[in-house]
């Protein structure tokens, strides 16, 4: 009775109910915001990506030309794929270190709390003090880094860590995965906590082995919380600004030219908004297929 | 019952709570304000000074509220650059140099000056400084020093080493190695001759240009004919950019680190004596002295080595903004008068090291000995004229990327330069 009641109450196909004009009206002014600062904002980009100006009083058209430029010149795509390098490098460190603080952290011991707040530390800390810490530490005049080498004999003469373009990409790697790995440590600790003893004593009496029980267990637990991890992670370093223009300013040369720092470059220091934007578009249409590819692999869960 | 009451008490307390502000603003409705985005503001030790003059200025004209927003000079650029979309938070007056100003006038931000100020105010700069503010018959911008750039150095080592102060680039290199050594005989390197910036900002762009200047290289040339601006980087301009990137790959005269040597890092370490000489304007004598008092009498200067002239003169000084009202604009007109002329011990350009704009200021004591001679000759002997390109900030980008590329080791000075042609093309198609 209450089915048929309930399909009675269905409209016809293409026509709004009294409570689809509700929900419509209850979303608008989100709608509106999103058209406001996200949707329009991305259609002038296009529009702009199309000429050569100064946003002001130069306005030419210049149709696709700096797309094409994107895609035959090597300063664009270099500094797509360095910055593909960059995030995969931070992201694994990430994961590698909170993995094993997480498992520490994990386990049962006297002052747990305290290491936990202080694994918490780099997170608390602002990109730019970050930045500017690291900096001094290694700075080849005066920094620590230095000093400490030499004092135990592992380097003779004082080394330029972020202006060698061999070294200043490791080294700005290495600061970012201490920047962030206590983000991953944390998701990767509460997904450890939410996983029942049982599942690992019901793994042992089947006589699985520790490797067995990580392998079954543990992984399968943190699938969930793995990959919500790996997508807000990778999408937040892979935009990454602060922190690597505050140590390099995208430098020696192209060494740490990730391509937010290009683009913010070409815009506010070369005034080339046009080409600025269409860089700019062709970026976001590679994070749409990296979207797309997520979804596609985790179609499943 | 409650809620009425609640209701109505709240609308008195609204009520009465805006009767105050609809007074003040009445009372200030005659008040005009004044927004300064300034570069002077946010350095030491001659920041204050911008603010001392603020406030004597507004005591004497009390209907004048200035605000003052302390921001770097690359930020201000940046953020009028930002802002000119958006008119209405534009700031009244703002900081900009020789060198930053072709690209804001470009962006239409700068009014002409001459509206605003009379021959007899006009004829109180010095020499040539006018038209150093001077873009398209426009008076760009209001001036208050002159920076042109020479080169700093310690005159005790010069002595102590035989030294004469060097005219060509080869006999500055020769300098610079003698001046590079082990001063506590520990194994390393710890004084050098050059106190280069070499990161890859505006300060170290700026000085590079500088240098191919001085060598006849003009980066960039007008041609009349077919109203287009033109590569100029010359015949030698490998040999040019190998010249200066030895200086560091292949000779070591300058300090461990290169590129992350900004021009704060360079003045600090040759007013600490970890360098002997800086290509810089006279504003590094005043962070010297203000570092380490013992280095006064131990400074001189000479004009940039080369056969050509290696700057600008480098007038700095407060622009004023085309989209402020006109009653902002006279107010704002009258604190530059007055920014140059109230103050008789010229405190603001003594502390900072900046040679004044004006005629009697360029007659101040301070700028009469040994550390001077330099600056003083170079603006004596002629400056480039201002370059009114209004791709110069994206121009000093491509010299600084290929400086930086070889630094690096990332690039050979050959693959740099082939870089530097294919850019500079680019760049010009975009600008012409």
């Amino acid at each position: 009775m209450g089915r048929i009641a309930s399909r009675k109450k269905q409209p016809h196909p293409g026509q709004f109910d009294k409570y689809q004009h509700t929900g419509y009206k209850f979303i608008s002014p989100s709608l509106l915001v999103m058209v406001l600062l996200i949707v329009y904002p991305m259609l002038y980009g296009v529009y702009l990506s199309f000429y050569n100006t100064n946003l002001v009083n130069k306005w030419k058209f210049v149709g696709l030309k700096y797309y094409i430029e994107a895609f035959t010149k090597p300063e664009f795509y270099t500094s797509v794929l360095l910055t593909f390098l960059f995030m995969i490098l931070v992201v694994a460190g990430h994961f590698l270190i909170g993995f094993i603080l997480a498992s520490v952290l994990n386990k049962s011991f006297s002052g747990r709390t305290i290491f936990r707040v202080i694994f918490m530390l780099p997170w608390l800390f602002p990109e730019t003090v970050i930045a500017l810490l690291f900096t001094w530490i290694m700075n080849p005049m005066y920094g620590i880094l230095n000093s400490i080498l030499k004092s135990l004999g592992i380097i003779s003469s004082n080394i330029s860590w972020l202006g060698s373009a061999s070294l200043a990409f490791p080294a700005v790697v290495a600061v970012c995965i201490w920047k962030g790995y206590p983000l991953v440590m944390t998701m990767i600790l509460s997904g450890l906590q939410s996983i029942s003893s049982d599942l690992y004593e019901a793994a042992m009496i089947d006589g699985a082995n520790k490797w067995q029980q990580f392998l079954h267990v543990t992984v399968p637990g943190l699938k969930p919380v793995m990959t919500t991890t790996i997508i807000l992670d990778s999408v937040w370093w892979f935009k990454q600004y602060t922190l690597v223009y505050t140590m390099t300013g995208g430098g020696p040369g192209t060494a740490t030219n990730l391509i937010s720092l290009n683009i913010y470059g070409t815009a506010f220091n070369d005034l080339r908004f046009g080409k600025a934007a269409a860089w700019g578009i062709v970026v976001f249409a590679i994070c749409y297929l990296i979207s797309k590819l997520y979804r596609m692999v985790l179609k499943d869960d | 019952m409650l809620k009425k009451t609640m209701a109505v008490a709240l609308a008195g307390l609204m009520s009465v709570s805006a009767f105050p502000l609809q007074v003040s603003a009445e009372e200030s409705g005659d008040k005009v304000d004044i927004t300064i985005m300034c570069a002077y503001a946010s350095e030491d030790p001659h920041g204050q000074y911008v603010y001392e003059y603020a406030d004597k200025f507004m005591e004497e004209n009390p209907n004048v509220n200035i605000e003052i927003q302390a921001i770097s000079s690359n930020d201000i650029y940046t953020k009028l650059a930002a802002m000119v979309t958006s008119p209405d938070d534009l700031p009244t007056l703002f900081f900009t140099s020789a060198d930053q100003a072709p690209t804001l006038y470009d962006l239409g931000l700068m009014d002409d000056l001459n509206n605003y100020l009379d021959e007899e105010t006009l004829g109180t700069f010095a020499n040539g400084v006018t038209e150093a503010c001077t873009l398209d018959d426009t008076l760009a911008f209001y001036p208050i020093d002159v920076q042109p750039l020479a080169m700093l150095y310690r005159t005790d080592r010069f002595e102590e080493a035989g030294l004469d102060a060097p005219t060509t680039w080869d006999e500055f290199l020769e300098c610079a190695k003698a001046l590079t050594k082990d001063s506590d005989g520990d194994g390393e390197i710890d004084q050098w001759g050059f106190s280069m910036v070499g990161s890859n900002n505006s300060s170290g762009q700026s000085r590079f240009m500088s240098y191919l200047w001085s060598n006849g290289c003009n980066c960039v040339s007008y041609d009349e004919d077919s109203e287009t601006w033109k590569a100029d980087l010359g015949d030698n301009i490998l040999d040019l950019v190998s010249f200066w990137t030895d200086m560091n790959n292949e000779y070591g005269v300058v300090p461990t680190g290169i590129t992350e040597v900004d021009y704060a890092t360079a003045a600090n370490y040759f007013s600490m004596g970890y360098t002997s000489m800086m290509l810089t304007g006279s504003n590094a004598i005043g962070v010297a002295y203000a570092n380490n008092p013992e280095l006064k009498g131990k400074i001189g200067s000479f004009p940039i080595p080369g056969e050509h002239s290696g700057t600008m003169l480098n007038a700095e000084g407060y622009a004023l903004c085309s989209y402020a009202e006109e009653e902002e604009k006279k107010a704002a007109v009258d604190f530059l008068k007055f920014f140059t002329n109230n103050d008789s011990e010229l405190m603001f350009w003594q502390s900072s090291g900046k040679i004044p704009a004006t005629v009697e200021g360029q007659k101040a004591e301070y700028i009469t000995g040994e550390d001077y001679k330099g600056y003083l000759e170079t603006i004596e002997a002629g400056c480039i004229p201002p370059v009114n390109f209004a791709g110069i900030s994206g121009l000093k980008s491509l010299l600084g990327d290929a400086y930086a590329a070889v630094f690096s080791e990332e690039s050979t000075n050959e693959e740099a330069v082939e870089t530097l042609e294919e850019e500079l093309d680019t760049l010009l198609e975009d600008y012409n």
